[in-house]
């Protein structure tokens, strides 16, 4: 008997709760139901090796956030668009995206902040936007009228409510008898943008994957 | 509207400490040029402690010369920087006549600068800050805490060969001062332990490279394992010594050591402005404090919470630190090489494997095979200008030469060929009942309920068009035509007469 079946026969109702909010979405935030996530940490050697044993998937958890990596796909129905996470068209779009993962590295590095640490990052709109427009130019020097302030906000925009549908970023709405304006803006980075896989991340774009294992 | 400065009274302490004060070397330390002026100071300081208060011009300048620059510092900034700092009096200068010596040798004035007291007292304040920093010198709680020892044995033993009888004034004045002693020792402890965790609460919040934070991580490691460790050990000998102070069997020794300072206190009190502690209060102030879970055990325990804290914090960040730096590059280099990519182009691909999430993404909107999901909404842009739409109809097929023709003319015109098929039509000054056709087909009677239709609803309007008019008879009829038969009130069709021209205009 796997030690998750030991514990799903002492507290049924949890382990499928915790089974369904992991399979239900991309990311499992502590925020989206403390007790469950706390459950999870608790007993998370049963479940990551229920998911390695029987998926073939990994687990991973820190203090805020958890989540299942998945090498290999098995149904080939399921074509490359249906899995992926975002729906960008454009190179630029993409660009804005990994920007947006180097732009958080910075603030992590200038606030000093960890995952330990309680509290999310947060970050006006238009600081985002000046970073974005000052790589873009770096990126490329030899268009700087095709990158002016105005060009990049047209490429953030429809990156940024792609980011908060898949809770990347939450967007803060001000208080009621507030008006900010749309640069003052306040997103807070929620702890998926910490999940990227850096064994991906350190190796060229163009590197063709290890071939994958045969369905069984 | 700006906010009132608070009004300084001669009477508020705070006022006092500014009274007199020259608040001109605030600016030393905000202006822009600050480094040539305290350069410019510190060189007059400097000939100041070599006995010579007033150096002429051109000396200062030599002085001031290679640390601002060499000739880079001209004689024009150079009087600027002199100009400004007379003008907030931090220096003076004075005109220095000299004797003729030739005729070449013009009555000539030279300046000679002096330093103003308050610049020379605001520098000393600055090198003391700067040596403070370089060579801190803190106290160390354990040698404070040996020294705590070392006074609670002595004044144990001073006790022990002294009796009540043969104490006399150095004694008792030797006794109380160890007490006082001892009471300055505990309040140094306590700030020091307390000044410690403020110092490493600093560490916590502050920013480190890797190599700095490793090596503070190695310091609060042996810090852990010594400093609290040597603290507990001398705590625990001091406790005993205090008891053995607090026995009863010194109760007399204390009460006549009191009565003696108190008496020569008395005797003295213009010239001697001693303040004498209380023997009994003293120490059991002393015993609470080094009590086993007393305020000095509650000071390690907050210095131990933060240095574990501290080593907690810097061990994340250092891992952090080593983990960030490389993807900060990992993600600069694939960022270049995105750029690299046409525009029209998307690395699927590397993003699927970068975020690789353990479902399907598909589409969300329920569907089956009989209900079909809702198209996703158009995306709208904010700023986009919208054209009012333009519909470009088609051409219209036409005929090569015959005269355009309606639908409706069409359906009579079949509606005519019909009846004449069906032998309906009538002569010119008769009538057909419409009973007396020829019907062979079903696809007779829809004509037939057409004829009736356009015959007699709008006044027969439309069967006006091809000349004819319907009206109905009482006679019921039944017609037959390929196995089917239609009943109903018999119609007699004629042709209309013509409708009377109008005159024509005159």
């Amino acid at each position: 008997m796997s030690a998750l079946d030991d514990l799903l026969q002492k507290q049924k109702p949890r382990v499928q709760a915790v089974l369904n909010i992991l399979l239900e979405a991309p990311y499992f935030y502590k925020s989206d139901h403390e007790e469950h996530y706390h459950f999870l940490r608790r007993h998370q050697r049963e479940f990551a090796s229920f998911f390695e044993e029987s998926f073939g998937w990994q687990l991973v958890a820190d203090p805020k956030c958890a989540r299942l990596y998945k090498e290999t796909w098995y149904n080939d129905r399921i074509t490359p668009g249906n899995r992926d996470l975002f729906n960008f068209t454009r190179r630029d779009e993409c660009l804005a995206f990994m920007l947006l993962l180097e732009f958080f590295e910075h603030k992590l590095e200038e606030e000093s902040a960890s995952i330990e640490e309680p509290d999310n990052i947060r970050f006006r709109f238009g600081d985002l936007l000046l970073f974005t427009r000052d790589r873009f130019l770096e990126l490329f020097p030899e268009q700087p009228d095709g990158y002016a302030e105005e060009d990049v906000r047209k490429i953030l925009r429809p990156v940024m409510p792609q980011l908060e549908k898949y809770r990347f970023l939450l967007k803060l709405d001000p208080p009621d008898d507030e008006k900010v304006a749309p640069d003052d803006t306040i997103y807070e980075c929620l702890p998926a943008l910490w999940h990227y896989s850096v064994q991906r991340i350190s190796r060229p774009l163009d590197e063709t994957p290890a071939p994958q294992p045969p369905a069984p | 509207m700006p906010i009132d400065a608070p009004t300084e009274s001669p009477q508020d302490p705070a006022a006092q400490l500014l009274e007199r004060r020259n608040r001109n070397v605030g600016h030393l330390l905000l202006s822009e040029r600050a480094v040539p002026y305290v350069t410019l100071l510190a060189a007059m300081l400097a000939f100041r402690r070599e006995h010579e208060l007033e150096p002429l011009h051109e000396d200062l300048h030599a002085a001031v010369r290679s640390a601002l620059g060499g000739e880079a510092y001209t004689a024009e900034l150079f009087n600027q920087d002199l100009r400004q700092l007379l003008i907030w009096n931090l220096i003076t200068d004075r005109l220095e006549k000299e004797r003729l010596r030739g005729y070449k040798d013009n009555r000539r004035r030279k300046f000679r600068y002096r330093l103003a007291d308050e610049a020379a007292a605001f520098l000393l304040w600055l090198e003391a800050r700067r040596h403070d920093d370089l060579e801190p010198a803190d106290t160390d709680t354990r040698d404070l805490l040996s020294e705590l020892i070392g006074t609670l044995r002595e004044t144990v033993r001073l006790f022990n060969k002294t009796g009540v009888e043969s104490l006399d004034y150095e004694t008792a004045r030797g006794v109380f001062y160890r007490l006082a002693r001892m009471g300055a020792l505990t309040d140094d402890v306590s700030r020091t332990l307390g000044d410690f965790n403020v110092r490493l609460l600093g560490f916590a919040t502050s920013r480190y490279d890797a190599p700095t934070a490793r090596l503070i991580l190695t310091e609060l490691d042996r810090f852990l394992k010594r400093f609290l460790n040597r603290i507990h050990t001398l705590r625990t000998e001091i406790t005993p010594e205090i008891s053995k102070l607090r026995q009863g069997r010194l109760t007399a020794r204390w009460q006549a050591c009191l009565a003696l300072m108190q008496e020569e206190s008395r005797a003295s009190a213009h010239l001697m402005r001693t303040r004498l502690p209380h023997p009994e209060h003293a120490l059991a102030g002393l015993s609470v404090f080094y009590a086993a879970d007393g305020t000095l055990e509650r000071l390690c325990g907050r210095v131990n919470t933060a240095a574990l804290h501290v080593w907690r914090k810097l061990f994340t960040h250092l891992r952090e630190l080593e983990r960030r730096s490389h993807r900060l590059e990992d993600l600069r280099a694939r960022v270049s090489e995105m750029a690299a990519l046409p525009a029209t182009v998307v690395p699927a691909a590397f993003l699927r494997r970068l975020l690789a999430p353990a479902r399907l993404v598909g589409d969300m909107h329920f569907w089956d095979e009989n209900e079909k999901a809702l198209p996703p909404q158009p995306h709208w842009e904010r700023h986009r200008v919208r054209a009012e739409t333009v519909q470009w109809l088609d051409a219209k097929p036409r005929a090569a030469e015959a005269p355009v023709q309606s639908l409706e003319e069409a359906r009579l015109e079949a509606l005519k060929t019909w009846l004449a098929q069906r032998g309906l039509l009538p002569a010119a000054d008769a009538t057909r009942l419409v009973s007396q056709g020829a019907f062979v087909a079903f696809e007779d009677f829809p004509r037939l309920l057409e004829l009736a239709r356009n015959g007699l609803l709008g006044n027969g309007a439309r069967l006006a068009k091809l000349g004819f008019a319907l009206e109905s008879t009482a006679a019921p009829v039944r017609v037959e035509a390929d196995r089917h038969t239609l009943a109903f009130l018999d119609q007699r069709l004629r042709l209309r007469p013509a409708a009377p021209q109008p005159p024509p205009h005159p």
